[in-house]
């Protein structure tokens, strides 16, 4: 399976470096998740075996984040080869020097119709392929975010979005129709573990999750059982512990007093929800850490539904923010007694 | 600021009456030594850690401690090193030589080349000093190899200390180095390092492991011990031959096994080298630690003074920075031993992390460690109460315990008899077989995943639909606990009647009656499978229509776990 698959305007695109996080699942030793930086020839041969199941014309391999790699040149020109053969554009981008010497890439510049450039000190090995279909490649994760977006709205609005059997939430007075149900974008492999690649990355990128060398990591923290799957793979890929409140019974009963207090004092956490609505459940998350002592530094989500503008008390990190705008092509409904301005 | 370790060796305090002729020990000369001290780690660096490898005492006696105790509490309080912060071990000359002749003389030993197994006899007041000094919060176990462990997550830095005084005892063949090579190579696998790849990690022993200063009586069994240690202990403090020496790498030639090994002077001791190491790293991720050595001058006017001219180490290395281990394609070819194609390293290194036996093993450290196993009146439901609970909640808060209990599991599923991927579902129970079901679903990516709240009727009824729309051929089923898996039998019954040909359910821990572990169900294509059954917990006999009496009598805690409305 290719984790970090996407499509977009008939091109597809592949993050090496999220496809090395997945491959590294299966080392139990390792301890690395994001913060690998070496290509193994495992991940090269999985992808060499996968994308010869795929329908491609047009492919881009990000190479970011990878600095290293280990000797799989000759593994890694079979892709190449199979690229040429079946007459696939493609693209391989941000490619660090380390990477293109030890993969030999110098010797592609003897193909035809093979392109070299570098672009912000990293290399960019195109065949027949027009960098400006991709755009600059500064602004390249942006993009990346943006199709994952665009794939996930169109789910959200086909399939995710289900009728609710308990339309009027337990936690507050509204009335909602409809819910998105994350369990169902969990069961879609192709999308959900890349989704949590990217929610890792963008944490990271805004300082929630420190590198490997710092103590004291931030803590996951989840409450539902949804919130169990999302945070043990996000907590395996930002190399992170996880805590949460069981319900051991009945949904109602909460008895951590009995045993080990799952809650450490002076520690930062991260909450992790499937969806952001009205926030009930940041909140009693929220109490419950503090009375412990400790911060909650950020809450990430799946989706986060802008309810109204305001800024949250908490910094929120969502792979996909619902709004009134993009609302109206989804159709969720939040219901109350009283009218819409 | 830098934390600074301070090495000192071979303290050999004498009794009072020796004192000028043996021992530089006095005011002046600790005043002095602290004032130098206190000079250094203001203006450089704190000196955090304090490591003493060896022969406090010059005859092991107690009153030689008393003074080694007054000593060192000095130390420690004018520097402000906290005592959870000192490593000592023991030297040959905290081997009590005259409780060794006692015993002799006493007939409590006549074959004398055994007479180095009184360790009880041996450390006598070695132990009265260790655990009088750091009052009750470490204590000396004369029978252990490993004398102390100590982890600082701030600094990233490990110490562990090791007693060479094994073979030690007053006759004069037995004057060498020895550790206890069965008693260590357990203790260190119990220590777990490899959690902590990234963490300096200094070795401490009186033994010299290599010839030093052309002095033989180093550690006897070296190369076994270093068998064991080599992969994570890069850097050796020793004391025991009264001079600063170093082997390692020297002007960029490799001397030795590529460790580095760091003696230092005696602290005390008159007419040899009088000197003390500092050692220290500029960041705590750094691979090498900077050494200085400093050396007392007996002159008119005595002083301390830094060696910077010398052919010593001026860095040793204090970790080796791991790579990931190199995984060949997984190729889902289920069916064959796929684990040990997979991961080779596994089976064929048996000090492996993963192998199966011993991360059982290494499961059930982390359960006794944690204190995760309850005893109380637990009552799940009307009809299901036991008398203990695992606290699976705070087991897998731990990331490396589940690392750990993901490894069984994936084992586990790679030794199923699974013909069709693409017909295949992993689905997880409850929070903590999500927990685990979700980082399986990652590792057999193949294969279909969901989740289930809890084993209730309705959440059931939806599986069974979704099965049976989509035709899975098998499910495993992941769950923490089982005890007689009375209450999902009849879902998982009905599930397998509709034309599911296997059902695995597996389970981290089965604490149900042995004989019944694997006839849990009825029907022939369900199995049940555990990754651990040796803990049971008793089930209460009592139904919901009488009271036992722990219950009655509230002789443990009762704990109410279901509401009768549910």
């Amino acid at each position: 399976m290719i984790y970090s698959l996407l499509n977009k305007d008939g091109i597809k695109y592949i993050s090496l470096h999220a496809e090395q996080v997945f491959q590294n699942f299966q080392n139990f030793d390792s301890q690395l998740g994001y913060f690998t930086s070496e290509l193994t020839v495992g991940t090269v041969n999985q992808l060499a075996d996968d994308l010869q199941n795929l329908d491609i014309n047009t492919i881009v391999i990000d190479f970011s984040l990878l600095e290293d790699v280990h000797n799989c040149h000759a593994e890694f020109r079979m892709i190449i080869d199979y690229f040429l053969d079946k007459n696939i554009e493609f693209s391989l981008i941000r490619i660090s020097s380390t990477l293109y010497s030890k993969l030999n890439m110098h010797l592609l510049k003897l193909i035809e119709n093979i392109n070299e450039t570098a672009e912000c000190g990293l290399f960019v090995v195109s065949y027949k392929f027009d960098s400006n279909r991709i755009g600059v490649l500064e602004g390249f994760d942006s993009k990346i975010y943006s199709i994952y977006s665009n794939e996930l709205q169109e789910r959200i609005k086909t399939k995710y979005l289900v009728p609710n059997d308990k339309k009027y939430s337990d936690s507050s007075k509204v009335e909602l129709p409809k819910y998105i149900n994350i369990k169902l974008y969990i069961e879609d492999k192709d999308i959900s573990y890349y989704g949590l690649y990217l929610l890792c990355k963008k944490s990271i990128n805004n300082g929630y999750i420190p590198n490997l060398n710092q103590s004291k990591r931030p803590i996951v923290f989840f409450q539902s059982i949804q919130g169990a799957y999302l945070a043990s793979i996000f907590s395996k890929i930002g190399v992170l512990d996880m805590a949460y409140l069981d319900h051991i019974g009945p949904v109602n009963h909460i008895y951590r007093t009995i045993l080990n207090s799952s809650i450490k004092s002076q520690r930062d956490y991260i909450l992790i929800s499937d969806v952001i609505c009205m926030g009930t459940e940041i909140q009693i998350a929220k109490n419950i850490i503090e009375y412990e002592d400790s911060k909650v530094i950020a809450n990430i989500s799946i989706v986060n539904v802008m309810v109204i503008d305001k800024l949250p008390k908490i910094p929120v990190l969502s792979l996909f923010e619902l709004n009134k705008e993009n609302n109206k092509d989804i159709g969720y409904e939040i219901n109350t007694n009283f009218a819409v301005k | 600021m830098k934390n600074a370790i301070l090495h000192i060796s071979d303290l050999h305090f004498v009794q009072m009456v020796y004192n000028d002729k043996l021992s530089l020990y006095n005011i002046d000369y600790e005043n002095r030594l602290l004032t130098y001290l206190n000079s250094k780690q203001n203006k450089n660096f704190q000196i955090k850690y304090l490591v003493v490898s060896g022969d406090i005492a010059d005859k092991s006696t107690p009153s030689e401690y008393q003074r080694a105790i007054e000593f060192l509490n000095k130390i420690v309080t004018e520097l402000k090193i906290e005592k959870k912060n000192v490593v000592i071990c023991p030297g040959n000359h905290d081997v009590s030589r005259s409780n060794l002749d006692d015993a002799i003389e006493a007939r409590r030993i006549t074959d004398l080349s055994r007479i180095h197994l009184l360790q009880e006899e041996k450390f006598e007041h070695f132990k009265g000093f260790f655990d009088v000094f750091f009052e009750g919060d470490k204590s000396f176990d004369v029978n252990k190899s490993v004398v102390d462990f100590l982890i600082d997550e701030d600094d990233k830095i490990i110490f562990l200390s090791l007693n060479s005084c094994y073979h030690e005892s007053n006759q004069k063949d037995d004057h060498f180095g020895y550790i206890n090579k069965e008693t260590f190579s357990e203790e260190l696998e119990a220590l777990e390092l490899s959690r902590y790849p990234e963490y300096a990690k200094i070795l401490v022993m009186h033994h010299n492991p290599q010839e030093l200063s052309e002095i033989t009586h180093t550690l006897k069994n070296w190369k076994e011990i270093n068998s064991f240690t080599q992969k994570c202990f890069k850097t050796i403090l020793c004391g025991h031959i009264h001079d600063s020496d170093s082997i390692g790498v020297i002007k960029n030639k490799q001397v030795g096994d590529g460790e580095y090994y760091l003696s230092v002077g005696s602290l005390l001791k008159k007419n040899v080298e009088n000197s003390f190491n500092l050692i220290y790293r500029e960041n705590n991720t750094d691979t090498k630690a900077k050494v200085e050595y400093y050396q007392y001058l007996i002159k008119k006017n005595p002083f301390w003074q830094q060696l910077t001219e010398s052919d010593a180490l001026n860095e040793v290395t204090v970790y080796e920075p791991q790579t990931p281990v190199l995984i060949p394609s997984i190729g889902l070819d289920i069916g064959s031993d796929v684990f040990s194609s997979i991961v080779p390293d596994i089976h064929q290194n048996p000090k492996s992390n993963f192998s199966t036996d011993s991360s059982l093993d290494r499961l059930l450290d982390i359960v006794q460690q944690k204190k995760l196993f309850k005893s109380g009146h637990f009552h799940w439901s009307r009809d299901f109460k036991s008398h203990g609970i695992i606290d699976v909640n705070y087991l897998m808060s731990d990331n490396y315990a589940l690392e750990l209990i993901t490894s069984l599991f994936y084992k586990k599923i790679t030794n199923l008899d699974i013909t069709s991927s693409e017909k295949t579902i992993i689905l997880g129970i409850g929070i903590e077989g999500n927990i685990v079901g979700a980082r399986l679903s990652v590792l057999f990516p193949k294969f279909s995943y969901s989740f289930i709240p809890t084993h209730d009727k309705k959440n059931f009824t939806e599986l069974e639909k979704a099965l049976k729309d989509n035709a899975y051929e098998t499910v495993i089923i992941i769950k923490d606990i089982i005890f007689e898996a009375d209450s999902i039998k009849g879902e998982l019954e009905s599930i397998a009647e509709r034309g599911t040909k296997n059902i695995y359910i597996i389970s981290l821990f089965y604490c149900g009656l042995k004989d019944k572990e694997i006839n849990l169900f009825e029907e022939k294509n369900i199995n049940h499978l555990s990754i651990c059954n040796k803990i049971k917990i008793n089930k209460c006999t009592h139904d919901c229509t009488e009271k036992c009496a722990i219950e009655e009598y509230r002789l443990d805690n009762i704990y109410e776990l279901y509401n009768e409305e549910v």
